[in-house]
């Protein structure tokens, strides 16, 4: 009988007050039957429905961590395409102007003769997670470690406008340069001295941005003269120094002071490109890292120079706490 | 000649033909409205059933199904079992795929309730 026609026979039987003790019997036997089948029923779905969570849950954790470990190799922009299975985007190649970072360490054959392989591959993995970190601190895009050099690009996939990108470039290469420094005391207190330093380049110019390769093996970068005049200008410099295309110059003249460095015909173009150099003594690209102020509240930070955290934290927790207190009793 | 929906992302593939007398279900099952989902197949049954009094068979073979849609298939073995305790001879073939043992033990579990008809629960042959 189904519960319909059961639940419907036991309120007739109700009404008539006629239910002979068998008949009375016999629909408590099926009611109560019923009620169990319900009951394993119930069992059942919460039972699936748990496997089915537990399941759920394991899945995203996977995801989580390889989504996590995917970004460690590969930029984020492609991470994202992947994950929504994107086709086109994954295949779309997009004519940008950007601005491309290009960096070497000076004598880095010298230094791998110098030390024993755990030693360099300490420093190259300290240096490459500082500078990586600072890199996504200022949005650029990694595009690739080539041996000791690193390639950066600003203005893809996402741009906040080419004078802006160019900016947050040159904010990276001052932190860097600064952050070489705090390595080089680092590893000193660790008994390796040497003179680690990095030559930069910077160059500003359109360029193709896009996963290009082979179909089964793309890689996000970006191809065009902007990338190697990048590599050129770095490899004209000296040690320490950072040195911009006129183009990449024309954009951040306004807000870093620069001097006029040569005028130089770079290896395997025609044209004459005029260098500037970046001085290393200015310090606004720091007030850019976190610069907020407003009526009762002005607040500048760097976190790559906070030397207490702990008492940096205090101090935040306190103003936070007297700002909530305040708004509290106002309200 | 019978009753058939496409399988979509959320819904698995049905096919009731009744020129050989048999139900398919296969693919994913989490409809939006499972109710009115499987309502389909129920009216659709209850058409075949008034017309042919054959011997039925039933292939299921579903890879995910969420709770409702669970519920919804008890419901229809249910209906298949009080079909077989009226005097009509049903096989259900419930194919798991060896890996998922969320779904075999479902089944195990219904094969619990049913007295009339015949559940057999295989394996899913991988695909090639």
């Amino acid at each position: 009988m189904k519960p319909d026609e059961l639940i419907q026979s036991i309120e007739q039987e109700l009404a008539s007050s006629e239910a002979t003790p068998t008949e009375a019997h016999a629909l408590l036997s099926a009611l109560l039957s019923l009620y169990k089948k319900q009951q394993r029923q119930q069992a059942r779905l919460i039972k699936l429905s748990d496997a089915n969570e537990a399941k759920l849950t394991q899945t995203n954790k996977t995801l989580d961590a390889l989504t996590k470990n995917l970004s460690r190799f590969v930029p984020n922009v492609v991470v994202n395409a992947l994950m929504q299975d994107a086709q086109d985007e994954i295949v779309r190649l997009k004519r940008q102007e950007i601005t491309v970072f290009f960096s070497d360490i000076v004598g880095f054959t010298t230094m791998t003769e110098r030390l024993e392989p755990e030693q360099l591959a300490t420093i190259m993995s300290d240096y490459f997670t500082e500078m990586s970190l600072i890199c996504d601190r200022w949005n650029g895009t990694l595009d690739q470690f080539i041996g000791d050099a690193i390639v950066i690009f600003f203005g893809a996939p996402d741009s906040t406008g080419a004078k802006n990108d160019a900016t947050q470039a040159i904010g990276m290469a001052l932190e860097m340069n600064d952050r070489i420094k705090y390595l080089r005391q680092k590893w000193s207190q660790q008994g390796l001295n040497f003179d680690f330093q990095a030559r930069m380049g910077l160059s500003t110019g359109f360029s193709h941005v896009g996963n290009f390769g082979a179909a089964n093996r793309l890689h996000y970068t970006a191809l065009g003269n902007v990338v190697n005049e990048a590599a050129r200008i770095q490899a004209w410099g000296q040690a320490g120094q950072i040195l911009l295309s006129q183009d990449t110059y024309g954009y951040i003249k306004d807000d870093y002071e620069c001097r006029e460095y040569e005028t130089v015909t770079l290896k395997g173009q025609t044209r004459k490109l005029t260098l500037y150099e970046l001085s290393l003594q200015q310090q606004e690209w720091r007030a850019q890292l976190l610069n907020h102020q407003q009526a009762g509240l002005k607040i500048q930070l760097d976190p790559s120079s906070v030397n207490d955290k702990d008492q940096a934290i205090r101090t935040l927790k306190k103003a936070l706490a007297e700002i909530e207190d305040n708004s509290d009793a106002s309200s | 000649m019978g009753f058939s929906l496409e399988a979509t992302a959320r819904t698995p593939a049905i096919l009731l033909d009744e020129t050989i007398s048999t139900l398919s279900i296969s693919g994913e099952s989490y409809p939006e409205d499972v109710p009115a989902f499987y309502e389909q197949l129920h009216k659709a049954l209850t058409s075949y059933f008034d017309a042919q009094k054959e011997a039925f068979q039933v292939e299921i073979k579903l890879t995910y199904f969420n709770s409702s849609s669970a519920r919804a298939l008890m419901e229809l073995l249910d209906r298949l079992d009080a079909e077989a305790a009226a005097g009509r001879t049903i096989k259900v073939s419930w194919f798991c795929d060896p890996d998922d043992d969320i779904t075999r033990e479902f089944a195990e579990d219904i094969s619990a309730d049913v007295e009339n008809l015949s559940l057999e629960i295989l394996q899913l042959a991988s695909e090639a």
